[in-house]
């Protein structure tokens, strides 16, 4: 099924996604985070958007990629209160046709899909926010005993 | 020789006086008669000036008679006076015509006495003798066979002789040989010892003339080493006096080289001057470059600064205009104005964020480039600094070129007349060297004259020592023997030896 609509393109610990422009609500460039002790690495903590707080992923590490250092996507109130920061957005593109990726065999994240959207040669795999938010995965930011002797602690 | 005459003096006379008698009187007579003779001489010289004391008288007389013939012829007669005078010389003519005759009479009387007394005496002297010999005669006949024996024994023992043989020696006796006997001894003794002699003086000769020739032979080759080495210092003199006229020469080139040096060095010191004027403007000039570089750099940060700020404008313009499409695109009723004008506003926050980042690129580029302009320039005054102070070092380098160029100058002008003069002196040593090597050659010919003149000596010394080697030499000195040379005897020992032969 190839689907069409506007898209935002942007880039996630290295890995080209896209998602709709329906499912973002705002772009922020930087936000003041406050980390929560005990919680997960890529749950960066929690940041206060347009007066409310807004808890942030980092897109990259959930995915199971590499940290992502850039702006962060606030998700829009219908999909979830969310924040994922990843790494470049490129722009809103309109009209988009997705391609469906051939071989949807890969090892992916769930929320990851097989459509892909191509822009100036780059091949962006639709991200479902949705199923993203819903997953357990997602929900569950406690840290475990195990890991929270493995997570650095951040200062800043 | 005296022993022969002492042994004839020896012979035995009988004494006899009918031969004494007149053998002592004969000569008493012969005296007597000797005596007259002379006062017979002794008589004649003082008779010799009445001849002329008559002369003298008879010229008186003569003239006396002259002029009495004058007077009568002139009418007077003659007086006593020259009477007298013409009588006294009659008387005197008498007087010693008999006085003279008398005496001479009795001496001729006395005189033909002992002269026939002397006669008497001679003749009974020969008559003794005849009678002695007589009797002699009479004695000798038995000596005869004796004497007969001596002589032929003397004869066989001289035989030896006549072969050579200096070891003979004659038996001397009594008898009529033994003189001879003697002398003969003495003779071979002579001879001996001057076989000897000759011997020894030959053997010294040849030992001599060997070490004068060996001499002479190491001579003639030093003469021909040193004509050697003369002739190779002759040819390094030459080469010498070569090298020295090369060394003149180049002297002079030096000389000229040291002018042309002194002037250069002038020239580069104003040159140098000029530098230093110039390094000195390139050192101000760019220290206001370096000041306006800062000044750029600083220009550029300010800019960067701003362009910092524009481009935050523009990204969170950009961000602005994105948020209103996404919010554009989610509001679809009523929002397509808004979306275009957010796509018109994004991409003019893009073209400005664009155009900041080429800003902040270029001034990024400008303040990099005034970076490396400042350090250039700042490495340019150090350089400059350097270079300042090595034109200092060159000024004060050239400085002393200067004057070394001065002193090389004037150096090297007495160089070059000193070794003018010395090849001058090593030519004329040169040539004394050819001529000391002609010389070395006429000594080292000279040498080899001798040296042949020498083997000619040994020569002559071996034909003498040939001459006197058929003469057989006794092993010890014989008694009575004069001393013997032998080859110990120093030169000198010769006039010792002929000094005790002559003593004895």
């Amino acid at each position: 099924m190839n689907a069409s609509g506007a898209y935002v393109l942007f880039e996630a610990g290295g890995e080209p996604l896209a998602a709709t422009a329906a499912a973002i609500d705002a772009i922020h460039d930087e936000l003041p985070i406050q980390e929560i002790e005990g919680t997960k690495r890529w749950f960066l903590g929690l940041a206060v958007a347009n007066g409310r707080l807004l808890p942030t992923t980092d897109l990259g590490l959930l995915l199971g990629k590499r940290a992502s250092s850039g702006r962060i996507l606030q998700l829009h109130s219908d999909v979830g209160i969310a924040g994922l920061r990843v790494d470049t957005v490129y722009g809103l593109r309109d009209s988009v046709t997705c391609e469906t990726l051939a071989g949807d065999g890969d090892d992916a994240h769930p929320a990851i899909s097989s459509q892909v959207v191509r822009d100036e040669g780059r091949l962006h795999r639709v991200l479902d926010f949705v199923a993203l938010l819903q997953s357990p995965e997602f929900v569950d930011i406690a840290l475990d005993a195990t890991e929270s002797i493995a997570r650095p602690i951040c200062l800043d | 020789m005296p022993r022969l005459i002492k042994r004839a003096s020896q012979r035995p006379v009988k004494a006899n006086w009918r031969v004494i008698i007149p053998l002592y009187l004969l000569p008493l007579s012969l005296l007597l008669v000797l005596l007259t003779l002379l006062s017979l001489l002794s008589i004649l010289p003082e008779r010799a000036d009445p001849r002329e004391e008559l002369a003298s008288a008879w010229q008186a007389l003569q003239s006396q008679v002259l002029e009495s013939t004058g007077q009568v012829a002139n009418g007077r007669i003659g007086n006593k006076p020259d009477i007298a005078r013409l009588r006294d010389f009659d008387q005197l003519v008498l007087d010693a015509t008999q006085s003279d005759a008398t005496r001479i009479t009795k001496l001729v009387r006395r005189a033909v006495f002992f002269s026939l007394t002397s006669m008497f005496l001679f003749i009974w002297l020969l008559y003794e003798r005849q009678i002695q010999r007589r009797q002699q005669l009479r004695l000798d006949g038995g000596h005869a066979n004796r004497e007969q024996d001596a002589i032929l024994t003397l004869m066989g023992e001289m035989a030896p002789l006549a072969s050579g043989d200096l070891r003979v020696r004659a038996s001397v006796s009594e008898a009529m040989t033994g003189a001879l006997a003697d002398g003969f001894n003495y003779a071979v003794s002579e001879l001996r010892w001057l076989v000897a002699t000759v011997s020894d003086s030959a053997r010294q000769v040849s030992s001599s003339v060997e070490q004068s020739r060996v001499t002479a032979k190491t001579l003639a080759s030093a003469c021909n080493v040193q004509a050697r080495e003369i002739h190779r210092s002759s040819n390094y003199l030459n080469a010498m006096s070569d090298t020295m006229a090369q060394l003149s020469a180049h002297a002079a080139e030096s000389s000229r080289m040291a002018t042309v040096s002194f002037s250069e060095a002038q020239v580069a010191s104003v040159l140098i001057e000029k530098n230093v004027e110039g390094l000195l403007r390139i050192r101000d000039e760019a220290s206001m470059t370096t000041r306006l570089m800062h000044r750029l750099a600083n220009n550029a940060a300010a800019i960067d600064t701003q362009v910092a700020a524009i481009m935050d404008v523009a990204a969170r313009t950009d961000l602005l205009a994105l948020n209103t499409t996404i919010r554009a695109a989610a509001d679809v009723q009523g929002g397509g104005d808004l979306s275009r004008l957010s796509d018109d506003v994004g991409l003019l926050a893009d073209r400005l964020g664009t155009v900041a980042r080429d800003i902040a690129s270029l001034t990024r580029i400008i303040q990099q480039d005034a970076k490396d302009t400042v350090q250039a320039m700042e490495q340019t005054n150090s350089e400059l600094a350097g270079g300042l102070e090595l034109a200092e070092q060159t000024r004060t380098s050239l400085a002393s070129i200067d004057a070394v160029s001065r002193e090389l100058k004037m150096l090297v002008g007495d160089m070059a007349e000193k070794t003018v003069l010395q090849s001058g002196v090593v030519r004329r040593l040169s040539s004394n060297m050819s001529v000391i090597n002609t010389i070395t050659q006429d000594n080292a010919s000279g040498a080899r004259n001798a040296a042949a003149g020498l083997d000619e000596l040994q020569e002559l010394a071996e034909e003498l020592k040939n001459g006197v080697a058929d003469f057989r030499l006794p092993s010890k000195p014989m008694a009575g023997q004069r001393i013997e040379l032998n080859a110990d005897v120093v030169p000198g020992g010769l006039q010792e030896s002929r000094q005790a032969v002559a003593h004895d």
